[in-house]
Parts: structure tokens; C-alpha cells; sequence
């Protein structure tokens, strides 16, 4: 069993190596904590982003809207803040974790409720159809922590549905979970934002509220850490000047 | 599917063998120094540590990362402690991925070892006590390969978990594709935005990296004893 001798010495000697490697090599990057629903837009906006400042390396990190807030608020470096809901933001405000100056709305966004692949409902779309008997099971975020779950929560409050619809919900951790599901088939609608339901195919758009219908608010803020690094202030004006509007427009999100 | 998803998807793919790669470099080392000091020992100390140290075993790996977060964060003194002295934040590096992998791949590597140390034959170690060995020497001569079988499968094991790891490191290490972003964190980034494509081809990369490490084990296994027969 010499050989595990040596396996057990090699690895001994390999500890100090990899203590040292493990330490991060590279220099000043932004870290930008994203929403998920923003993962294609952020995408792309890197790339053009990268591409005309050549000094800064932007770093995505995806989550909940609400995870992300947690790693903020123990410490996580993080440089700006896309959240996909301005409520997240204040929160981290009030505990002075941002750079107040920079607080902005990003984008709007609207709901739409989507049926499972060949599920049609009679009558004119809308949403008061969430009561139909034929919907079984409704996904929706978990409105304790993902937005589009809160958002979707303050609709069905809006429209009186709530207390009768509150059986058929089911909570997903974020809202593609939600849209995953009735892609499935494993529920028989989803309560999503509309720029979720673009990507998806071959889904049933049933009704989608109209633009302003609803607050729905994306922000974005420049973090006390960031403060620090001038390209996360870059970052934030490229996204919301023209080009981040281009971008937003593209991906179905609503901009002024 | 993206032009660019064959490039991210073998940054995924080296960021997970190397995190897993290291995290069972670590969970070896602090995993069978453990076992070691564990084996043969009966108290209450003893047993509350070793409670605490399976404690990845069956906790949600969420609430794993949770409490790392706490400790390696900014937010909390141990945190600021840490950074002062590594002189660098922890959180949403490729280390923090490294640790929460370690972390998780500990208790495997634990019991494993541990199970198969304390069956070792009290005669033969003190046969050899008796010869004037060491407990150093009794440990790499006698006890670790009497255990060798609980050292591969405690390896093997760890490095599984490590590569599947999903939890803990979406919270501690973040999902930043390139730097800390693994093939598990791939993949749900993948089924979230609805590409099954990518998914599908992932999911495939990680069954295939897993089904690898087991027939490898089993290989190993099966040489050794063919190799011991007289």
C-alpha cells in the first residue's frame, strides 16, 4: 500500500499550491448581481458593454431578486444591484448598503397568464378566467420572496380573486420555475412576466395586463462597494442610456 | 442555442472538476485527520462532534449556505476576520465554491474512513506498538491501508457530492458563468430560461463525469484485489 502513502504525501504537499490558487488572481472586475429574469438581456448588454470599455470586465451573478439582497446584505462584493423590484432596493437603501444618488428604474415589465400546451379556455381571455374550473393548478412565484410572485398576488387582490384563487396556487422559487412547470404541462396555467412568456413557445398567451396596469419595477443601483470602482457607474449609465434601452426593448421590457 | 454556449460550457465543465478536484483535495485531508481523532474515541464531546460534522450530510444544502455566508461575508465578525486576514473578500470567488464543496463532501469522506479505521485489529497495531512504531508510522503503515477500501469509496464519494453541489454554492460563490459558475449551476441556469437544449447536453456532461468516477472506482477496486492474491 506504498502507493497510498505516496497518494496521501502528494496531497500533503499539494495543500500550500492550492491555498495559493485558490486565492482570486484577477483585478478590478464589476460584479453585477442580476435578477433571473434579466439572464438574456444582462448577457448581451456585457458583451456590448465589454466591448466598448476595454479597462472593465463585468462578472454576472443570476438569482432570486431576494437571494441576491441576502448575499448583499452579509457582505457579498457586489458592485451594482438589477433587482426585479424597487422594493429589494429600498430595502438595502434603508440599511445603507447602496449609493442612494444612484438608485434608478431600469424597465417595467407585465403579467401575463399563460395555459399548459393544449388547454384552451372558452371566452374572451382575461384574468378573471383563473377561477375557471378547468385550471386545477396555478404557479405563481413564492410572494414572500420572488416578485413576480408579489406582483402577481397584488393582480388577483386587485381583482377580488385572491381568497378564492389562494387554493390553486402553487409557489415556485423564482419565476422561470413557474414557467418551466406549465411548459410541462404540470400545471394547468402560470401567473409570469410577459418577457418570460415570449421565450417560451408554443404556450397559450390568455391575457396580459396592460402597460401601467400594474407597478411593476425593475431597479438598479450602484452598491457602497461599487461606489468605489467607476465602471459600475459606467455599467449603470450604459444600461440606462439609448443602447440598455435598445437592448430592454428587444427583450420585451418596457421603457420610457 | 448560443454561439458562445460550447466555450461556457467547457469554462462550466473545468470550473467543476477543478472545485471538486480541490474540494476533495481538502475534504481528504480534514475529513480523515477527523476520523482519525474520532476512531476508538467514546464521549459526549466525541459524539457531538461528530454530530456536527455530518450536519452537511442531511441539511438542505440552502441552509448550508446560509450559515457560510454568515461566516464568510462581510456582514458578520468572523467574516470581516477572515477577509482581514486572507486580505481578500471569500464570498463569489472560485475559493468560496471550493469551500462550500469541501464542506459538503467532509462527512463522506468522515464516515467512510472512519467506518473502516475501527475495524482494524487491535492485536496487529499493538504488535507493532510493541516493535517501538510511532502512532504516525502505525497510521500510514498499518491503519491507512487496512482502510484503503474506505479511502477510495470516502474519495470517490466526496468527489461526487463535490461535483454535484448546487445549494451552498449558488449562495456563497455565486453564479458568475466563467468564474465560480459550475456545470450543476449551468444547468439550472439553463432549465430557468427555458434553453432544454442546454440542458439536456449538461445534464448528459455531468451524468457521463459522475458514471466515469464510479466505473473508475470499481476499476481501481477490482485491480487491487486481483493484484493481492498470492
Amino acid at each position: 500500500m506504498k502507493c497510498l502513502k505516496a497518494l496521501f504525501l502528494v496531497l500533503l504537499s499539494l495543500f500550500p499550491v492550492i491555498t495559493l490558487n485558490a486565492a482570486p488572481a484577477q483585478p478590478v472586475a464589476v460584479v453585477v448581481s442580476a435578477a433571473a429574469s434579466l439572464t438574456d438581456l444582462m448577457n448581451e448588454a456585457k458583451i456590448a458593454f465589454e466591448a466598448e470599455h476595454s479597462g472593465v470586465r463585468i462578472d454576472l451573478n443570476f438569482a432570486a431578486t431576494g437571494v441576491l439582497q441576502t448575499q448583499i446584505e452579509q457582505g457579498a462584493p457586489v458592485a451594482v444591484f438589477a433587482g426585479a423590484s424597487s422594493d429589494n432596493l429600498a430595502a438595502l437603501n434603508k440599511k445603507g448598503l447602496l449609493d442612494e444618488k444612484s438608485m434608478k428604474v431600469l424597465c417595467g415589465n407585465t403579467l401575463t397568464l399563460l395555459l399548459r400546451p393544449g388547454l384552451t379556455l372558452p371566452g374572451a381571455g382575461s384574468f378573471a378566467q383563473v377561477t375557471d374550473p378547468l385550471l386545477k393548478r396555478i404557479a405563481v412565484g413564492d410572494p414572500q420572496y420572488v416578485p413576480a410572485g408579489k406582483y402577481a398576488i397584488t393582480l388577483l387582490t386587485k381583482l377580488n380573486l385572491a381568497e378564492s384563487v389562494r387554493p390553486k396556487l402553487v409557489y415556485a422559487s423564482n419565476v422561470r420555475e413557474a414557467l418551466t412547470w406549465v411548459g410541462l404541462g404540470e400545471v394547468d396555467a402560470a401567473i409570469v412576466y410577459n418577457t418570460d412568456a415570449i421565450t417560451a413557445k408554443g404556450l397559450q398567451v390568455q391575457a396580459t395586463t396592460k402597460p401601467g396596469e400594474l407597478k411593476i419595477e425593475y431597479g438598479i443601483a450602484v452598491t457602497k462597494i461599487g461606489s468605489k470602482i467607476p465602471g459600475s457607474y459606467q455599467f449603470v449609465a450604459f444600461l440606462t442610456g439609448d443602447q440598455g434601452r435598445k437592448l430592454l426593448k428587444k427583450y420585451g421590457f418596457l421603457t420610457d | 442555442m448560443d454561439p458562445g454556449f460550447f466555450h461556457s460550457i467547457m469554462a462550466a465543465a473545468v470550473i467543476s472538476i477543478r472545485t471538486a478536484a480541490l474540494a476533495t483535495v481538502f475534504a481528504f485531508i480534514c475529513g480523515g485527520a477527523l476520523a482519525w481523532f474520532c476512531s476508538g474515541r467514546r464521549s459526549w464531546a466525541i459524539a457531538l462532534l461528530e454530530g456536527a460534522i455530518s450536519l452537511p450530510l442531511v441539511l438542505p444544502p440552502t441552509v448550508l449556505g446560509f450559515y457560510l455566508l454568515l461566516v464568510f461575508g462581510r456582514g458578520s465578525w468572523p467574516g470581516r476576520l477572515i477577509c482581514a486576514m486572507m486580505n481578500t473578500d471569500i464570498i463569489f470567488t472560485p475559493a468560496a465554491a471550493v469551500i462550500a464543496a469541501t464542506v459538503a463532501a467532509v462527512p463522506l469522506i468522515f464516515k467512510t474512513i472512519k467506518g473502516f479505521l475501527e475495524i482494524a485489529n487491535p492485536d496487529l497495531l499493538n504488535a507493532a506498538r510493541l516493535d517501538g512504531a510511532t502512532e504516525i508510522r502505525l497510521f500510514f503503515s498499518i491503519r491507512l491501508p487496512m482502510a484503503y477500501k474506505g479511502v477510495l469509496s470516502g474519495i470517490t464519494l466526496a468527489f461526487l457530492r463535490a461535483i454535484g453541489e448546487f445549494g451552498a454554492t449558488l449562495m456563497i460563490a455565486g453564479n458568475i458563468p466563467g468564474r465560480t459558475q459550475t456545470l450543476s449551476l449551468a444547468l439550472w441556469g439553463s432549465v430557468m430560461n427555458g434553453k432544454i437544449v442546454e440542458a439536456h447536453i449538461l445534464a448528459l456532461l455531468l451524468v457521463i463525469i459522475c458514471l466515469v468516477a464510479v466505473i473508475g472506482l470499481w476499476k481501481l477496486d477490482y485491480t487491487i484485489h486481483t493484484s493481492h492474491r498470492p
